[in-house]
């Protein structure tokens, strides 16, 4: 033992030599235990604090549903010629974020990617609650929300129908087409795992709680295979429904005819956006949730540097869009298209189009610069915090920037958001905080079965290191 | 030879005096290793109704126990099919193809309900399937997502051996039998298949089944713990669940018994209506006070320097019922101010005319008595007599008290009578004493009739009976007889 160093690199991705996915001196009934532990051993003070402020959040985001549903829209700052002002910027950056967490479960198990699988049901769930926030904006959007209903195709009295031909109805589909797949998706991985806790379980509540939603599992080898099976299907069905998703979103504005929106490339555009939000947004979690719940060995610096790496990927294929659209406006040779563009950049909203350029695409280059940065946690995390804004403010840009200045210099105007426009996104966070700290509380938070399944056994061959020689 | 099997049941798969029935006999393995080694020989045995229990798939086990692959993936893709057509056949039902014969106004017709709705959008087809594409496809990965995880489920509760589904569904069992419930879970240890133990069980249906040589065979092959598992034949619900279940469906029912309590109820009060919509908006009705104004006054008064509609109407004869003498009428946001008091006596009183400024045809004296019965007769009475149901109920009324009523004027009464038909047409349109003007209701040339007609009917009154044709007063007098 003494010629192996006490501290290996943990990122090693050479082919033959890459560090195991899990480190440390573990077996298939320590990962148990640790997982196990994040939902049945005390929970840190850290967790009460951060759900009592969760919830507090989301009494704000209670308070103001309530306003504007007694008051009406016009508590939003959406006015003349801004009609879609924060909501629907707020919900194509949940949507956005709402995708990592398919694409971590779906496109990387497509492509074996076996690291996924300490991060996965993380993302999954954060998928899930960052969806319920995204549906949450257009559904109060819409002003009369008590009908909402009015949005699916029922016999009604009215003798009419949805206008399928809407990308706005586009949307109803894809959004709850996602909304209820990515559910099942997440469900579904998690049934082992909820019968392994089903097993550990002490109270009779516990037991009969875990015991109904893992459905009688028994871990049959038919079983598993009838079930891979399935979940492989629903990998590939997820992954272009992920993609049809956004861009989808996409849509909304693309078959407009407003300057800055009507444009082709929004589609693959979007979506590299959204993979960059979600990865953000993972890395914004974990990093904390490893460092609380004693998930080092499990979520290793070789997971989280992976996905600074698809961070600088999709963090540059958004700067190259950023760029691309000023070709198309120029090449367009459409003065409206140009203008829009230039103001943009230089007109009004400046100060956001440079938030968003500085967030978007120039923090992510770190990570390649300073490759130190994509191995030290806390600066990633920071990282990933400004990936969230520059996303946030991608959205306003687009959003915004576009409506005010439309056709007619006449109808131009600066929109100035209200107090309530504030206070619910920032509800909308603790809607998301709450559901995920409870999620961390209850359910197993990494997929154990799977870690279990690419973890290393037997005795290693030949002199190299051995898992249990890796620290951090 | 398989009669003969199942008739010489072995003794040990009898019910026990503890645990029940035995079902199967199962072998614990430390590693995957060793029970990838234990499946492949089990196999070769030649058992058919066996099975392995890991806490993580392994993959190539299923192809070591020699289990076929599943069929799930043709049950998908037919569903993503049928979801496919569904999506497009729905897209073109519901806006591309209206029945024509039905108007989408008579909504008794359950299939005024079912016919689509054709928009016009952008001067585009009706049906045009390029924009049809993504709800098509959402519902494609819909239907097969959802079957992929139900049929999945479906497929491994059907064939989960220990707890014989079908035959429970067979008996009529409650539904909640097999699915979450399964005689492993009461082996001990077992718990740890889904933490860090691998278990092969030799189940009782397998032809070869002998509980003995399983054992002896599972111990062999390096099992480091082998027990029977029994069927007690108990599935309980959870104790309290069925109690809890039944006064949750109780007060579930209790929202829908309340709305179709108030349905089928009459109300005096207005019926609850907690969706308010755009029912009450800020506005400001007449003689109301304004802030916004300088003067306050809600009513705006006519900008100066515009003229309202109408305005330019000079003839006073058919406007105001005024011969034309300079002065005698002033406009005022298009109505002519005629200033009258009605004493008689009051030389002030203006040049009525006693023309009729309209053609005098039959179509103008039906179109009089058509709207002296909508607008006249409700205080004047069908007949003129000032009798109408509004005059009657209102002076019960003010008989005892609870109201105060000018009486309705006769319009047979000399007064009225041999006043000129200028005077007449004023009234309607400006009122007299109690009664209010109905020149906003009724346009001029309909006063006119109005006025055309009243004249008529003060004739009738009056007339010699010798006017009167001659089946009419046969009429009219058998009326008096009677």
């Amino acid at each position: 033992m003494a010629s192996i160093p006490a501290k290996l690199d943990t990122t090693f991705e050479i082919p033959g030599k890459r560090t195991p996915l899990v480190i440390g001196k573990n077996t298939y009934g320590s990962i148990t235990e640790k997982v196990h532990d994040v939902a049945a051993a005390p929970a840190p003070l850290a967790w009460y604090i951060g759900f009592a402020a969760a919830l507090t959040l989301l009494g704000v985001l209670g308070a103001c549903l309530a306003t504007l549903i007694f008051s009406g829209v016009g508590v939003w700052g959406n006015n003349n010629p801004v009609f879609w002002g924060w909501p629907i910027v707020n919900f194509v950056f949940w949507v956005g974020i709402g995708h990592a967490g398919t694409l971590i479960s779906a496109v990387l198990f497509l492509f074996r990617q076996n690291w996924r699988t300490s991060i996965n049901r993380f993302a999954e769930a954060m998928t899930i609650f960052a969806v319920v926030c995204a549906g949450m904006f257009p559904a109060i959007h819409i002003g009369r929300i008590w009908v909402f209903y009015w949005l699916f195709p029922y016999p009604n009295q009215m003798a009419m129908w949805p206008q399928f031909r809407s990308p706005l109805m586009w949307d109803v589909f894809a959004v709850n087409t996602y909304a209820t797949v990515s559910t099942l998706f997440w469900y579904m991985g998690m049934i082992p795992d909820l019968a392994t806790f089903r097993d550990r379980a002490k109270s009779k509540l516990a037991q009969a709680l875990y015991g109904f939603f893992s459905l009688g599992w028994t871990g049959s080898t038919r079983e598993w295979h009838r079930y891979e099976t399935a979940y492989g299907l629903l990998a590939a069905l997820a992954t272009p429904l992920v993609l049809s998703v956004h861009t989808v979103v996409s849509f909304d504005f693309a078959t407009s005819q407003l300057p800055g929106w009507h444009t082709t490339i929004f589609p693959p555009y979007f979506v590299a956006g959204a993979v960059f939000s979600g990865f953000g947004m993972v890395i914004t979690l974990i990093v904390p949730a490893r460092q609380f719940f004693g998930l080092k060995e499990i979520v290793t610096l070789r997971h989280l540097e992976n996905m600074c790496k698809v961070i600088i990927v999709t963090g540059s294929m958004v700067g190259y869009a950023y760029a691309m659209e000023f070709f198309v406006a120029a090449y367009s040779g459409n003065p409206n298209e140009a203008e829009a563009f230039i103001m943009r950049a230089f007109g009004p909203y400046a100060w956001a189009y440079w938030i968003m350029i500085a967030c978007n695409v120039i923090c992510p280059q770190l990570f390649w610069i300073f490759p130190q940065a994509r191995r030290s946690p806390w600066i990633m995390w920071t990282i990933s915090i400004f990936v969230n804004i520059g996303m946030w403010f991608e959205r306003f840009v687009i959003t915004v920037t576009s409506l005010s200045r439309d056709f007619l210099p006449s109808s131009w105007a600066y929109f100035v958001p209200t107090w309530v426009d504030l206070l619910m996104f920032i509800g909308s966070f603790g809607l998301f905080f709450t559901l995920f700290l409870l999620f961390v509380r209850f359910l197993p938070i990494i997929a154990m079965a799977e870690v279990k399944s690419v973890m290393p056994h037997g005795e290693p061959h030949g002199d190299g290191p051995t898992p249990a020689d890796y620290r951090e | 030879m398989a009669t003969v099997i199942e008739e010489q049941v072995p003794d040990d798969v009898l019910p026990a005096e503890d645990g029940g029935k035995l079902v199967a006999v199962i072998g614990r393995f430390d590693t995957p290793e060793a029970l990838v080694a234990a499946s492949e020989k089990v196999r070769d045995r030649g058992y058919r109704r066996w099975d392995t229990y890991t806490p993580f798939p392994i993959h190539g086990l299923e192809h070591s126990m020699g289990v076929p692959p599943t069929k799930l993936p043709w049950i998908v893709l037919g569903m993503g099919i049928l979801g496919c057509i569904n999506g497009v056949l729905m897209q073109w039902h519901l806006n591309g193809y209206e029945f024509g014969n039905i108007p989408l106004t008579d909504i008794a017709n359950p299939l005024t309900l079912l016919s689509g709705y054709e928009y016009i959008i952008s001067g585009k087809p009706i049906w045009s399937f390029a924009a049809n594409i993504p709800i098509a496809f959402e519902l494609t990965i819909m239907f097969a997502a959802y079957t992929a995880f139900g049929a999945m489920l479906a497929m491994n509760f059907l064939s989960r051996p220990n707890t014989r589904l079908i035959e429970a569904f067979a008996e009529g069992a409650p539904p909640e039998v097999g699915i979450w419930s399964d005689p492993l879970f009461d082996v001990p240890g077992f718990e740890k298949s889904t933490d860090d133990k691998f278990f092969v069980s030799i189940e009782s249906t397998d032809p070869k089944f002998e509980a003995s040589a399983a054992k002896a065979m599972l111990s062999d092959l390096g099992a480091s713990a082998v027990d029977e598992v029994r069927d007690a034949g108990e599935r309980n619900l959870p104790a309290g669940l069925a109690t809890v279940g039944l006064l949750v469906a109780t007060f579930a029912l209790l929202p829908p018994v309340a709305v179709s309590f108030t349905r089928a109820s009459t109300w005096q009060t207005p019926e609850i209506h907690p969706v308010l919509d755009m029912d009450s908006q800020p506005k400001f009705k007449p003689q109301e006070r304004n802030p916004f104004f300088a003067d306050q006054r809600a009513m705006r008064p006519q900008v100066a320097g515009t003229v309202a509609r109408n305005e330019l109407e000079t003839d006073t004869v058919k406007f105001a019922g005024v011969v034309d003498v300079a002065g005698a009428v002033s406009w005022s946001g298009g109505l002519p101010v005629v200033t009258v008091q009605d004493d008689g006596a009051n030389p002030a009183e203006p040049d009525w005319t006693d023309e009729i400024p309209i053609e005098i045809t039959e179509t103008n004296m039906e179109r009089g008595l058509e709207r002296y019965e909508i607008f006249c007769a409700p205080c004047h009475g069908i007949d003129g007599q000032g009798q109408g149901l509004v005059n009657r109920r209102a002076m019960a009324l003010t008989a005892k008290g609870k109201a105060a009523w000018q009486p309705a004027a006769n319009l047979h009464q000399a007064r009225l009578r041999n006043r000129e038909n200028g005077y007449l047409f004023h009234v309607i349109g400006q009122g007299a004493g109690k009664m209010p003007g109905y020149s906003s209701q009724i346009p001029v040339e309909d006063r006119w009739a109005i006025v055309l007609y009243l004249r008529a009917m003060q004739f009738s009154r009056q007339a010699p009976a010798d006017l009167v044709p001659a089946d009419v007063l046969e009429q009219l007098d058998g009326g008096e007889e009677s």
